[in-house]
């Protein structure tokens, strides 16, 4: 199977009905690994249950498509332990699929609980980007990799509140870790849109503090209001920001592999099988254009 | 750095919405955890910003969305009960659990006991409703229960 390049979606119980139907839609399907077992923590001798019907899915999607794999688990920040039996089983994925890119989120998840098992938090917060979690994040990203087999690529989150008094801001936190790593930066432009939506920077001046040449993948979606928040919740099309947002990006990321959209399977029925299509033609007429680019360059 | 201090104040701010007003108004209520000045100052401005309630949000979304989604008629018959179910079971189990199947048998486990206590006048039919629910549960997660 080739390389996960060109458009792809993430990986829910709606996607292998509507490529059933759209099969050319897209070059690569993202599966988020987690949801293919169940685990009972830490602590538990027969850990991971793997559940047949959704690996099931995955088999055949995988005959037809590349896979990419985009872990929610890891918890690369938790002040825990690295979990590194969570990191052999997605390793276990990728070997199963021959998966070659790998990514996970820049931030944490899991707080470390009693007895050594952890305690999930429930949502995902950034990391603060300080000099001496630097060099402590380093350590466990070099080790994750050294167990993957390959390099991760990190994404940057949502902030719904500040981090004041950082050494650094996230961009160049993330590309001091990328250049001692060689870890990747998978850039999900509605997590910026978001952010600036809730009153956080501009994303093009996060974009602008980015080395680019890291970034490997980038992730598209779009959103929904809660009170008076905008949430990065999936919930259907892209707004027109992020589309202007990776028109300009794209063509500056030289090593860039796919464009993904991410949508919620149960916020499906507003957008519908042709809205569906609208979001990846759109995001191929970009990868096209950076093809184009390519060609001439 | 003393982060595990700082993820642990995190956590216990974003289950409560209760803690976040005390913590707005007494920060000495930090103490208990070892943080250096710069993490408390920073734990104080998350708490203290209004984004923190959409925070408290959507912990509490994340963890009503695994009962709501496999557990549906069960929700449905506890009807305008649920709420308050869910307030005491998170209280009694106050570690969040995202792995879909094992949270939607930790509630199970807890209306149980619930109904054992007397709390309920259709106990039986909500013994059978999770029966069911449990049993479909099973069938779709490809293995027997966790307890």
């Amino acid at each position: 199977m080739s390389a996960a390049t060109g458009i792809g979606i993430v990986f829910n119980s709606i996607v292998p009905h509507f490529l059933a139907e759209h099969v050319d839609t897209v070059d690569y399907v993202e599966v988020i690994p987690e949801t293919l077992w169940s685990d009972w923590g830490r602590l538990s001798t027969q850990r991971y249950a793997p559940i047949p019907a959704a690996f099931d899915e995955v088999d055949k999607l995988a005959e037809l498509y590349p896979i990419a794999c985009h872990g929610i688990g890891l918890s690369i920040g938790s002040a825990s332990a690295l979990d590194e039996q969570h990191l052999a089983e997605i390793r276990n994925f990728a070997d199963r699929y021959g998966v070659d890119r790998i990514s996970e989120h820049f931030g944490f998840s899991r707080v470390r609980g009693p007895k050594g098992a952890d305690h999930h938090l429930g949502l995902a917060f950034p990391m603060p980007c300080d000099n001496d979690i630097l060099s402590w994040m380093i350590g466990r990203i070099e080790r994750a990799m050294g167990i993957l087999g390959q390099p991760i690529i990190l994404e940057n989150g949502v902030h719904h509140t500040p981090l004041i008094e950082e050494d650094m801001t996230e961009p160049e936190f993330l590309n001091r870790v990328a250049e001692v790593t060689g870890c990747g930066i998978l850039l999900d432009l509605h997590n910026l849109h978001a952010d600036h939506r809730n009153g956080g920077p501009a994303p093009l001046d996060y974009i602008e503090a980015l080395d680019l040449e890291h970034v490997r993948e980038i992730h598209i979606a779009g959103g929904s209001t809660i009170g008076r928040t905008y949430t990065d919740s999936h919930a259907g099309p892209c707004p027109p920001e992020v589309w202007d947002l990776l028109e300009d990006v794209a063509p500056r990321c030289p090593l860039l592999e796919g464009i993904t959209f991410e949508f919620h399977d149960s916020y499906f029925p507003r957008m519908g099988s042709e809205g569906l299509c609208q979001q990846l033609r759109s995001a191929r007429e970009v990868w096209e254009g950076l093809d184009r680019l390519r060609d001439v360059t | 750095m003393s982060l595990d201090g700082f993820q642990r104040a995190l956590a216990d701010a974003v289950a409560s919405p209760q803690r976040c007003l005390e913590l707005r108004r007494d920060g000495s209520l930090l103490e208990k955890y070892d943080l250096n000045d710069r993490e408390r100052r920073r734990l104080l401005a998350i708490i203290g910003h209004e984004g923190m309630s959409h925070n408290c949000t959507l912990y509490r979304a994340n963890r009503l969305t695994p009962l709501a989604r496999s557990l549906p008629r069960t929700c449905d018959l506890l009807g305008d009960r649920l709420m308050h179910e869910l307030e005491e079971f998170w209280a009694r189990e106050p570690n969040t659990e995202v792995q879909f199947k094992l949270e939607a048998e930790r509630f199970a486990h807890y209306l149980s006991e619930r109904c054992n206590e007397g709390a309920f006048g259709d106990a039986d039919q909500l013994a059978a409703v999770l029966c069911v629910e449990l049993s479909d549960l099973d069938r779709q997660f490809g293995l027997d229960s966790h307890f």
